[in-house]
């Protein structure tokens, strides 16, 4: 297959970007869209030019690191997937393939289409974690969580922090990321002691941070590679206002 | 902290959103005597006038709300607008309709409309004509009033619009309130989007259907 892409170029974090074009060609319809900007980025350095930078590092759809907008779309149109899981099958051949990075305030663009992700991490530093000490792991089934709850929690557990989310917002809002942390963390015994405090927390963090407000759009939850729900923000949601009538300790 | 963070505005929009809504559907009701005739609309509104210090209390809680939710709107818009400086040279929206991409606007034009229908209905300035030939009947007469304003082509169009306007806000609106007050659960998420465009639908025929039965069947 052959493709031709446009691909956004920026040399660092204040430099003026703008788009380049690219032929891709010998593409097999089986390689991912990281494993053809590979090829293209082979070509590159062969005629001396310098490479386009993209993050990766699994490739197999858990880590959260690669993240691309494609076409309009993070990670592209197909639902539940991660960019380094999109084949180029997926493309019509010689389609014209437009290349971003993610955009958003909180979220400034390092070199090409690599993306600074540290506010996610700050994110969680603000109070997605228990503080307890757990020590070793507990003998199983020594603290009973109903089925329900433990599906959900994991359900929520289930983001990767890859930040397509915001990427996908209008607003740029942290709202599905912190939502899934909050609600993972709520719905289980160890987190459920300190919900009021992480959730206010959170939510302040992310207002600091530059995140936007959320419009219910519901574009994060379109474009999730874990298919974590916009229930979540509404959990988070009732958590804080848990947290407002709750007595300060 | 209900101030300072992104949830706590959400949720000062979604109560203030709720009370509006609360207030419009009361008003939507009482149009509806319009259908009752004449004296029945007269008589509804002579009824409102009489409530005298409680129509105040409840002019002055609507004014806050109605202020307080747009303050939060363009604060909310403002902020949303900085936290994404650069947008994508291509955008394809997945899941975002036309209502929740405009809510801004539809609630700018509803603003509009709601500052020209306090000034043409309740303060009387926008048409001394059609007002004075209302009162010409002893009292005023706020059947003929709502007849005349109906027979301008033009007052009937930004009606219309207004209207359309509260259909597309309410539309997103009603099912970001359950989603902002932490009731989008899993047995609520099958039915409050329907629900809000029903909602929306039947306030927008029943507002609508006043101007068009006057001009179809001029009651």
């Amino acid at each position: 297959m052959e493709f031709l892409l446009r691909v956004w170029r920026q040399a660092g974090p204040d430099a003026p970007g703008g788009f380049e074009e690219y032929r891709a060609r010998d593409v097999k319809e089986d390689m991912s869209i990281l494993e053809m900007l590979d090829q293209v980025n082979q070509d590159l350095v062969k005629e001396g030019r310098d490479p386009i930078v993209f993050e990766s590092d699994c490739r197999e759809g858990i880590c959260g690191v690669c993240g691309l907008v494609i076409e309009g779309v993070p990670h592209g149109e197909p639902k539940k997937t991660t960019t380094c899981e999109l084949r180029m099958r997926h493309f019509r051949e010689g389609q014209t393939i437009t290349i971003e990075p993610f955009r958003a305030g909180a979220l400034p663009i390092i070199k090409d289409l690599m993306v600074d992700r540290t506010a996610l991490d700050q994110l969680i530093q603000s109070g997605g974690y228990v503080s307890s000490r757990t020590g070793s792991s507990p003998e199983a089934n020594t603290i009973p969580v109903a089925k329900q709850d433990q599906e959900e929690a994991m359900d929520a557990a289930e983001c990767i922090g890859c930040g397509a989310c915001v990427a996908a917002c209008p607003n740029a809002s942290a709202m599905l990321f912190t939502g899934a942390k909050v609600s993972h963390l709520a719905k289980l015994p160890q987190g459920r002691p300190e919900a009021a405090r992480r959730v206010t927390a959170m939510t302040g963090r992310m207002q600091e941070l530059g995140f936007g407000n959320c419009s219910n759009h519901y574009e994060c939850q379109a474009v999730c590679p874990k298919d974590i729900h916009v229930k979540f923000i509404s959990r988070m949601n009732r958590e804080f206002i848990k947290a407002l009538f709750k007595k300060k300790n | 902290m209900i101030w300072q963070t992104s949830v706590g505005k959400k949720l000062l929009m979604a109560l203030t959103g709720i009370l509006m809504l609360l207030f419009l559907v009361g008003h939507t009701l009482g149009n509806l005597s319009f259908y009752w005739g004449a004296d029945a609309l007269n008589a509804y509104a002579e009824h409102l006038r009489a409530l005298g210090p409680l129509l105040w209390i409840e002019r002055l809680i609507m004014a806050g709300v109605l202020v307080l939710h747009v303050a939060l709107g363009i604060t909310l818009f403002w902020e949303n607008s900085q936290a994404k400086p650069v947008r994508y040279a291509k955008s394809r929206y997945q899941e975002a309709g036309p209502a929740s991409r405009t809510m801004f606007y539809t609630g700018l034009v509803i603003l509009a409309f709601v500052v020209y229908h306090l000034l043409h209905f309740t303060v009387r300035v926008t048409n001394p004509a059609i007002y004075e030939a209302a009162s010409g009947e002893g009292h005023f007469g706020v059947y003929r009033m709502a007849e005349m304003s109906f027979q301008s082509p033009w007052i009937s169009l930004i009606y219309l619009a207004a209207m359309a306007a509260v259909l597309i806000h309410l539309s997103h609106g009603v099912g970001s309130f359950f989603q902002s007050v932490g009731w989008n659960t899993d047995w609520t998420k099958a039915w409050v989007n329907t629900g809000s465009y029903v909602l929306a639908g039947i306030l927008f025929a029943t507002l609508v259907s006043i101007p068009a039965a006057f001009c179809l069947f001029g009651m």
